[in-house]
């Protein structure tokens, strides 16, 4: 006749404290502790925290303001934002958005243009973002060709995945978005001279859609999305360009050392289906175990849920893991994507990165780099 | 979005958003700062659905990348800052033991992990079970036990250096007379 009494635990206790709790369960809750001395005991302890920790916090309130005299207060603040709307609806152009995208744009075009023009390969890194160059990523300055993918094949390091890309790939013939684009948000160094002439009436066509968007505070919705949406797929369009470019000088390629670290946990990256595949190179920050992460990842179009900042899109986990995983990506530069397991808290990220370069294990002291080849 | 739309949101929310803020960064400047990018990003918005946890929630991701910039650039701020204060402003008065207060529970809060720091700052402002999962992306069921250890540990941590000091400045911090 004895019943099976479920006491307590922490977690449900804050939470009918916090008011979180549906009724029945707070019911529950209610007359259990009611009843049961020793969960009586946690509820008052757990009323003591919530107590202490508003106090606690509360005390973090005393700090000195007001440095800059007349900007204290809402008055002031709401003053100070609408006059820096005012100024970003002005100068558009120099926004870092527009900028980023007229510069990825450039760029991209003017990397075209080179290797076409000149087959030996030398490699010339495109100019990477200065965001990324917080990252211990290689300077890649060797004469490396920059897709290991058919090097690889000649090696005799026991990658196994590059056995599996073929020796020479004909790069499939992009199909350019020729849709509005914003592409990085990462504002990149000024551009180079225009190359590329259907970039021009693209920019334009942003930067007039967003002036409409701001003045008329209307939501331009078709616009916006479309805007939206056409960034992910302008970020593989670079991405595409590149490799599909590189990838025509396949036949040149150069043997390549394999790295040095063993830690090809095989991260796979691939865009979405049919995309073409290329070398990238992975390379972790701390803070998460390569266990956590899905063994393929495959960046969508699809805007982040989230929506916490428009750069971000959904990834998606390949495989068993897939439901129980949600994935981030966004572009950082033109041949340089990160993808995040939150956009929150710091657990970690990883970013990928078109380029043949091998890392210098040295250098990367707290950081696992390895290379992924994405297959189609 | 219009100006009377932003004014409504910025009404509402700046205060808390700055408070959230500057508990978590320990600079009322840098706070509003941060403040200020949340609304002008809220501005590029077409409409804000469940709009206290997308502020939130773009506040907690920009103090994070913040978070990542090089401390010595952030202490170079700072001393920026406390030179202004010297010449511009007067600081409050504040008692010693308030001041000390404050360090410890600066420290308190600094010992926690990051995601149970942030959930129980977002907590004090006061947002619902539901917009701290959404903007921290948890499971709503584990937003409690996540409170209950973050407060646990929060007062804990604190209590244990108030005993520290209290038994500094009692015995002049050696154990001998």
């Amino acid at each position: 006749m004895s019943e099976r009494i479920e006491h307590l635990d922490e977690g449900t206790v804050h939470a009918w404290l916090d008011g979180a709790l549906a009724p029945d369960e707070s019911a529950r809750v209610e007359v259990h502790a009611a009843a049961c001395p020793a969960c009586a005991a946690l509820v008052a302890e757990a009323r003591g925290l919530v107590a202490a920790s508003s106090r606690i916090l509360a005390s973090l309130d005393d700090v000195p303001a007001g440095v800059i005299p007349g900007t204290s207060g809402t008055a002031d603040q709401l003053a100070i934002l609408r006059a820096r709307r005012a100024e970003q609806a002005r100068r558009w152009w120099r926004d870092p958005r527009y900028a980023a995208a007229a510069s990825v744009v450039f760029m991209a075009g003017a990397l075209g243009i080179y290797w076409n023009a000149s087959r030996p390969i030398t490699a010339e890194p495109v100019p990477s973002a200065s965001a990324v160059s917080e990252q211990a990523l290689p300077a890649a300055t060797a004469p490396v060709d920059p897709t290991a993918a058919p090097a690889a094949g000649a090696t005799s390091a026991a990658e196994q995945r590059q056995a599996v890309a073929p020796p020479s790939r004909a790069p499939a013939a992009p199909t350019l978005d020729t849709g509005v684009e914003l592409k990085a948000v990462t504002p990149l160094p000024p551009p180079a001279p225009v190359v590329a002439n259907e970039a021009a009436p693209r920019i334009e066509q942003a930067a007039k859609l967003a002036d409409a968007q701001r003045d008329s505070g209307v939501a331009v919705g078709a616009a916006t999305s479309a805007r939206r949406e056409a960034a992910p797929r302008a970020a593989f369009d670079a991405l595409r360009q590149d490799s599909t470019r590189v990838g025509a000088s396949d036949a040149r390629a150069r043997s390549v050392a394999a790295p040095q670290a063993a830690m090809s946990a095989g991260l796979r990256l691939r865009l979405s289906d049919p995309e073409p595949c290329f070398v990238m190179q992975m390379v972790q920050r701390p803070g998460t175990p390569l266990g956590a992460w899905p063994d393929t990842i495959r960046l969508t179009s699809e805007i982040s849920p989230v929506e916490s900042d428009p750069a971000w899109f959904r990834a998606e986990a390949v495989g068993a893991a897939r439901d129980t995983v949600s994935l981030y990506w966004r572009p950082v530069d033109s041949v340089t994507v990160e993808v995040r397991r939150t956009l929150i808290v710091d657990g970690g990220a990883l970013r990928f990165r078109r380029d043949g370069q091998l890392p210098d294990v040295e250098r990367l002291a707290n950081v696992w780099a390895a290379l992924a080849r994405v297959c189609r | 979005m219009r100006d009377d739309e932003l004014e409504r949101l910025f009404r509402l929310y700046n205060a808390p958003l700055v408070r959230y803020l500057t508990r978590r960064l320990g600079d009322r400047d840098w706070a509003e700062e941060v403040a200020q990018e949340v609304f002008l990003r809220a501005l590029r918005q077409d409409s804000l659905s469940s709009e206290r946890s997308w502020l939130f929630a773009v506040a907690t991701n920009l103090v994070r990348d913040e978070a990542r910039r090089s401390a010595r650039q952030r202490r170079h701020l700072q001393v920026l800052a406390e030179q202004e204060r010297e010449t511009v402003v007067e600081p409050p008065v504040t008692s010693a033991e308030r001041a000390q207060e404050t360090a410890m529970a600066r420290q308190a809060l600094d010992s926690l992990a990051e995601r149970d720091r942030f959930a129980l700052l977002l907590r004090e402002e006061g947002l619902s079970y539901g917009e701290i999962a959404a903007a921290l992306e948890l499971s709503v069921g584990s937003v409690g036990t996540t409170l209950a250890r973050a407060r646990r540990r929060l007062a804990e941590t604190y209590e244990s250096l108030q005993a520290h000091g209290a038994r500094r400045a009692a015995g002049g911090g050696s154990t001998h007379e």
